[in-house]
């Protein structure tokens, strides 16, 4: 074992014996490729008693966006405890005296596969399954009413505070001009929309390659740091952006075209979509995209990130988005 | 015969997706391998198209500024600069000065000229779209 990883599993051991109150071996410990955003390591964590697949998503030095882990862990939890397909969350240190930054541990879903972005047809057969679960369940997300400790712990951002959160990101990351940004800004400041309905628990990352797929059913929905109380069609627009389409626009997620997709969605949650909004969320979708792709770069440029997956982040999907922006703001604006 | 900064890209691109991320398996390891071939062969790709589109960019936003005047002082003293442009001005840098002047005109124009702002949609459409990537395909595929 590397010494980084040696290092991991020792604190790892230790924590889990604090939590357990019993001895705690740690094998098979491994990296997950491709969250910039977070590291994501499995391991199988075995005591006197048995042996525990685990999931430990940890802050790196240097990411794509900030996010914190006490605000994803809530999230999990609270969607775990309302029946959704998501890994059991079992431990949180918020402040980072096990792992030396901020994690949490969950179980490991086994055997479910993520979509890779440049993947065609990632579901083939099984994707209008897929797509219906999928859909099912971010309604029954959306259904789900905020309560106090959800108020407590999730940021509240409705429309325009979502693209407050982006502007300043953008402002902040930004390293010369950013024509089509500053554009897309300028219009969604003009136009926006009312509430499509009462807040909701948003997840913010909902897209291929953020929920797992076993045996041609869906298996988790994954990757909650994003989460935050707002409203719900944000969800929708992000799993319609077309950097998650693997070739084919005509479906959400490259599962269900989209008119199956929201009555799914409309049935599970109890809310109608709003189409009045829906250009205003999808322009904000390949906005909020940008912004990501920004902070991304600016890692890279910084000095401050190394894995190459920020430099591919602020390459190819910086690029796609600044197209797509740009094209929908041609056709809002026209 | 002498190598394009493009093959070599592309050769560093075919080495790393032949020799180096088959030994390295799925680990991370070897998905940031992965991850690397693919950057090299986009950024080959970067190299063989960049210095024509830069030099197309700028003559597109050169003539969507020529002659525009809008009334406020500062934006018409950047205009009035960017018509006289340097010969010894590398591309990148002109590039960039130019895009920044059409961020602020466009800002000027939403507000006040519909039809300008309009022209610079379009033009931000066009530069964008002809900045984009394809997908990285497996080097030799």
């Amino acid at each position: 074992m590397p010494e980084e990883s040696a290092g991991l599993a020792a604190r790892l051991a230790a924590w889990l014996e604090a939590a357990w109150g019993g001895p705690v071996a740690i094998s098979d410990l491994r990296r997950f490729h491709g969250g910039a955003a977070r590291e994501t390591h499995a391991l199988r964590a075995t005591t006197g008693t048995g042996s525990h697949r685990l999931v430990v998503r940890r802050d790196p030095s240097s990411s794509l966006i900030a996010t914190s882990r006490a605000v994803e862990f809530h999230a999990l939890a609270r969607a775990h405890a309302a029946g959704l397909p998501v890994p059991r969350p079992l431990l949180l240190d918020a402040k980072g005296d096990w792992l030396g930054t901020p994690a949490f541990i969950m179980e490991e879903v086994e055997g479910g596969q993520a979509a890779g972005l440049f993947e065609p047809d990632p579901y083939g057969s099984a994707r209008e399954a897929v797509g219906e679960a999928l859909f099912e369940s971010l309604g029954r997300l959306h259904a789900l009413v905020p309560d106090a400790a959800d108020r407590a712990m999730l940021p509240g951002q409705d429309a325009a505070g979502r693209l407050a959160w982006w502007r300043e990101t953008i402002a902040r990351h930004a390293a010369g001009p950013e024509p089509v940004a500053r554009a897309a800004l300028r219009w969604l400041e003009r136009h926006i929309p009312p509430p499509s309905g009462p807040p909701a628990i948003v997840h913010g990352d909902f897209r291929s390659g953020n929920f797992l797929v076993r045996d041609g059913r869906l298996a988790a929905l994954l990757d909650w740091e994003m989460a935050h109380i707002g409203d719900p069609m944000e969800d929708l627009a992000w799993a319609a952006d077309p950097l998650w389409s693997h070739g084919d626009t005509s479906r959400l997620a490259a599962t269900l075209p989209p008119a199956r997709a929201i009555a799914r969605w409309e049935a599970a949650s109890g809310r109608r979509f709003a189409h009045d909004s829906w250009a205003w969320w999808r322009l904000f979708a390949g906005l909020q995209g940008l912004a990501i792709w920004i902070s991304s770069a600016d890692e890279v440029a910084s000095r401050r990130g190394h894995d190459p997956v920020l430099l591919f982040a602020g390459l190819y999907p910086y690029r796609f988005h600044n197209a797509a922006v740009a094209r929908m703001l041609c056709e809002v604006a026209a | 015969m002498r190598l394009s900064l493009a093959d070599m890209l592309e050769a560093l691109a075919l080495g790393q997706a032949r020799h180096v991320a088959p030994a390295l398996g799925d680990s991370h390891a070897g998905k940031t391998a992965q991850t690397i071939s693919a950057l090299l062969l986009m950024l080959a790709e970067e190299a063989r198209s960049l210095c024509a589109r830069r030099h197309a960019a700028i003559a597109a936003i050169e003539a969507l500024l020529a002659g525009v005047r809008t009334g406020e002082p500062q934006l018409d003293l950047l205009l009035e600069g960017l018509a006289r442009p340097d010969a010894q001005e590398p591309a990148d840098a002109r590039h960039e000065a130019l895009l920044h002047a059409l961020e602020r005109l466009h800002d000027w124009a939403d507000r006040h000229d519909p039809a300008l702002s309009a022209r610079c949609r379009a033009l931000l459409c066009r530069l964008a779209a002809g900045e984009q990537l394809s997908p990285p395909l497996p080097p030799g595929s």
